[in-house]
């Protein structure tokens, strides 16, 4: 009876001793998957080759994305149309929300069990790409038409050491939009430009007539877009450049924060303490709701979000400039990036999905601009012959993409948002004075690029 | 005499009141919950009262059928499939665990029991990358196995040490009496230490109930296909931040309806639980 019941217990201790072993074991090769990035190569070639023997049988695509309930439909019908059209193929949706999806991805990632095709945000990009060969090299298939993009645009974006790591699923550009009930006047329109010092005179002179009312509806993070537009148009490059150099001085960064200061001090803009509870939400703001606010500065894929389920009629305004402007001030990404994992079984048969998604007529129709104005030339005509994507809206896009839009090197960029936003919440609040808090981030962001550049 | 008398009411009175009004914050963001199920979208965030101007049931409706192929009664059906297997195993494993820790001496018992101690301390993002691709090399990735396989094996040490705790406090005595009526160590756990311990296992059952059936992250790592979705992954489905307005009356309904679960359950074993964490210290 002792003897068993010893038995026992070494079996459990034994059995317990395993478990971990074969934890630590999971552990590294974790690690190793993450440094030796030649063998993720190899593998892709081997499944090729697999790939093409299994195109007679039945294939299986797994294709994850997040998005909300319009985007999720969309695609849903998308995938049962291509499955129609190609009945040897199924289809696995792996939809969600947002929460959570970088995490989820970047696990699969390092585990090799990613989806065939998954959707991915352009700044994340720059992070899986120093963690080794994850994404396949688009360049490579001869069955996707990459011509139906903008070549420059797709370089700056997408191109990392000589490789296309995806395709856009469309093209955001930083807009202003107006409240058209409440800006009447023929100032605002989308072919008439505003100074910013036209932006604070008006400001100014409406909150003077009502002190409920502010002209922007903007918070930190908004702010932050605001001074990089303004630092662009001053230096024609974005806050830094490839080789990770600062572009701007600190006399012009003061003058950006001067400006967020004038903005509170003259009721342009609402005081810290408010516009703080809407971060990452201002179209939550009860004021905007209520045309208590006129302007607000967003990606073009959040037009939606900001006529809060259309009962707000706005209209799109030009970026706010001086005529003598270097830069345009206007920023182009991806809305969001299509990739296929280097760990797919089935390269080609995902390829040709993935063409088929950004570029065919068809699939432009059934998607319309769930993932903002597509960036395939083709795509973009079927919306605008269905007058899903206005005049007014490709204008914009168009007009950006021609004005040289700033280019954001495709770079990791670490904390600097972070940094930034902490800076413009110090200037907002009025811990810091504009000049000390310029002279503060300058040396401090000269230290991240340093870093950054190091650690390359 | 009387005049201290009516300094007391008035004392318990104020206690009284300040009693009820942090209760009211207390339960706030519930009743907020409640209330913007029943409002129209758009006047969730504008409409600061709690009684809805008008009382709408669309959402429940709507926000049931779910995006695209499933609605909420398969998620519902998928939480009760992986949270009852998790909490049955978990307390089956956990006791057995416990009661070897607690009544029998072996060797490396010591090391052994300060390792357990030890992976309870260890924080969970550390694990996150090992135990998914171990898990994905054995193929239970989009499967329920990688939650109820470890449940099996008595993997929450936060469990077991709670037993093991509540265990140490039965006396030894009631096991002898049980072994000279003619017991086997299994019968003395079935027969004199399970039902001594009836508040410790509704604690764990409870806590174990709530942990699985709202546990976002393990479920967001492991679960691909839409269809096999629990109910913590089915509210979030829609939830897009970055572009798009979001219909929280249709998730606030469902997330009303996914708090019933837990809140039954914890009514109904309520005695026991009360008493549970009261005598095994945990609060």
């Amino acid at each position: 009876m002792k003897r068993l019941r010893k038995g026992i217990a070494l079996l459990t201790a034994a059995g317990m001793m395993a478990g971990m072993m074969t934890g630590c074991g999971g552990g590294t090769q974790t690690a190793g998957g993450g440094t030796v990035s030649g063998s993720g190569q190899s593998s892709g070639q081997d499944s090729g080759s697999k790939g093409g023997e299994a195109s007679g049988g039945q294939v299986v695509l797994r294709f994850a994305w997040w998005g909300g309930e319009e985007r999720h439909n969309a695609t849903l019908e998308a995938i049962a149309k291509y499955q129609e059209l190609n009945p040897n193929v199924t289809i696995e949706p792996e939809y969600g929300g947002f929460d959570g999806y970088q995490q989820k991805l970047i696990t699969q990632l390092s585990g090799n069990s990613a989806a065939d095709i998954i959707q991915i945000d352009q700044p994340w990009l720059a992070d899986i790409n120093k963690q080794g060969d994850l994404l396949m090299d688009l360049n490579t298939s001869e069955n996707i038409d990459l011509s139906q993009f903008d070549e420059t645009f797709l370089k700056n974006c997408l191109e990392f050491d000589g490789k296309i790591v995806g395709v856009p699923t469309g093209m955001n550009t930083n807009v202003f939009l107006y409240n058209r009930d409440v800006l009447t006047d023929d100032r605002f329109g989308a072919d008439k430009i505003i100074s910013w010092e036209e932006l604070m005179e008006i400001g100014t002179q409406m909150h003077a007539q009502d002190p409920e009312f502010y002209l922007l509806n903007v918070e930190q993070t908004i702010i932050n877009l605001m001074l990089h537009s303004y630092l662009n148009q001053q230096t024609g490059e974005y806050i830094f450049n490839k080789d990770y150099e600062r572009t701007f001085t600190e006399e012009q960064l003061r003058d950006g924060f001067q400006m967020v200061v004038d903005w509170i001090d003259n009721g342009v803009i609402e005081p810290a303490e408010v516009n703080g509870i809407y971060v990452n939400r201002w179209y939550e703001n009860p004021k905007w709701i209520d045309g208590k606010l006129g302007i607000c500065q967003v990606w073009l894929s959040s037009q939606s979000t900001a006529t809060v389920d259309g009962s707000i009629d706005v209209g799109v305004m030009s970026m706010i400039r001086e005529a003598d402007g270097v830069g345009s001030g206007v920023m182009i990404r991806p809305s969001q990036v299509y990739s296929i994992p280097s760990s797919t079984k089935y390269p080609e048969e995902a390829v040709k999905f993935l063409d088929w998604l950004v570029n065919d007529p068809e699939a432009a129709a059934i998607l319309k601009d769930t993932r903002g104005v597509p960036a395939s030339a083709a795509a973009r005509q079927v919306l605008l012959d269905m007058e899903i994507l206005s005049e007014e809206n490709n204008h914009v896009v168009e007009s950006a993409m021609e004005a040289g839009a700033m280019t954001i090197p495709n770079l990791p960029t670490g904390d600097m948002e972070q940094m930034w936003l902490d800076a413009i919440q110090e200037v907002e609040y009025k811990v810091a004075s504009p000049e000390d808090k310029a002279k503060e981030l300058v040396a401090d962001f000269d230290e991240l690029l340093q870093e950054l550049k190091e650690g390359q | 005499m009387k005049k201290r008398e009516e300094k007391k009411s008035v004392k318990g009175f104020l206690m009284q009141v300040f009693i009820l009004l942090f209760g009211f914050v207390m339960v706030y963001p519930v009743l907020w919950m409640i209330s913007s199920a029943f409002k129209e979208n758009k006047d969730i965030f504008t409409d600061i009262g709690l009684v809805p101007t008008v009382f709408n049931f669309n959402a429940f409706i709507d926000g049931w059928r779910g995006v695209g192929n499933a609605n909420f009664g398969v998620f519902f059906f998928n939480s009760f499939k992986i949270v009852i297997p998790v909490v049955v195993l978990t307390i089956l494993s956990g006791l057995l665990v416990a009661y070897g820790f607690a009544r029998f001496p072996f060797p490396g018992k010591k090391i052994l029991f300060s390792i357990m101690i030890a992976t309870l301390m260890l924080p969970t993002s550390v694990l996150t990358i090992p135990t998914y691709v171990m898990f994905s090399k054995v193929g239970w990735v989009n499967t329920y196995l990688p939650f109820i396989v470890p449940a099996a094996f008595s993997t929450s040490a936060f469990f077991v040490y709670m037993l093991v705790q509540f265990i140490r406090g039965i006396p030894v005595e009631l096991d002898e009496a049980a072994r000279i009526d003619g017991c086997n160590s299994f019968q003395i756990l079935v027969q004199v230490i399970v039902p001594l311990c009836k508040p410790a296992i509704f604690s764990a059952g409870i806590f174990r109930f709530m942990w699985t059936w709202n546990d976002f992250f393990g479920n967001l790592i492991y679960i691909n296909t839409v269809t096999k979705y629990p109910i913590s992954l089915g509210l979030r489905m829609a939830i897009d931040n970055t572009a798009g307005s979001v219909n929280w009356s249709s998730i606030m309904a469902m997330s009303v309806l996914s708090i019933l679960p837990p809140v039954i359950l914890f009514f109904v074993a309520q005695d026991y639980f009360v008493e549970g964490i009261a005598t095994t210290g945990i609060k």
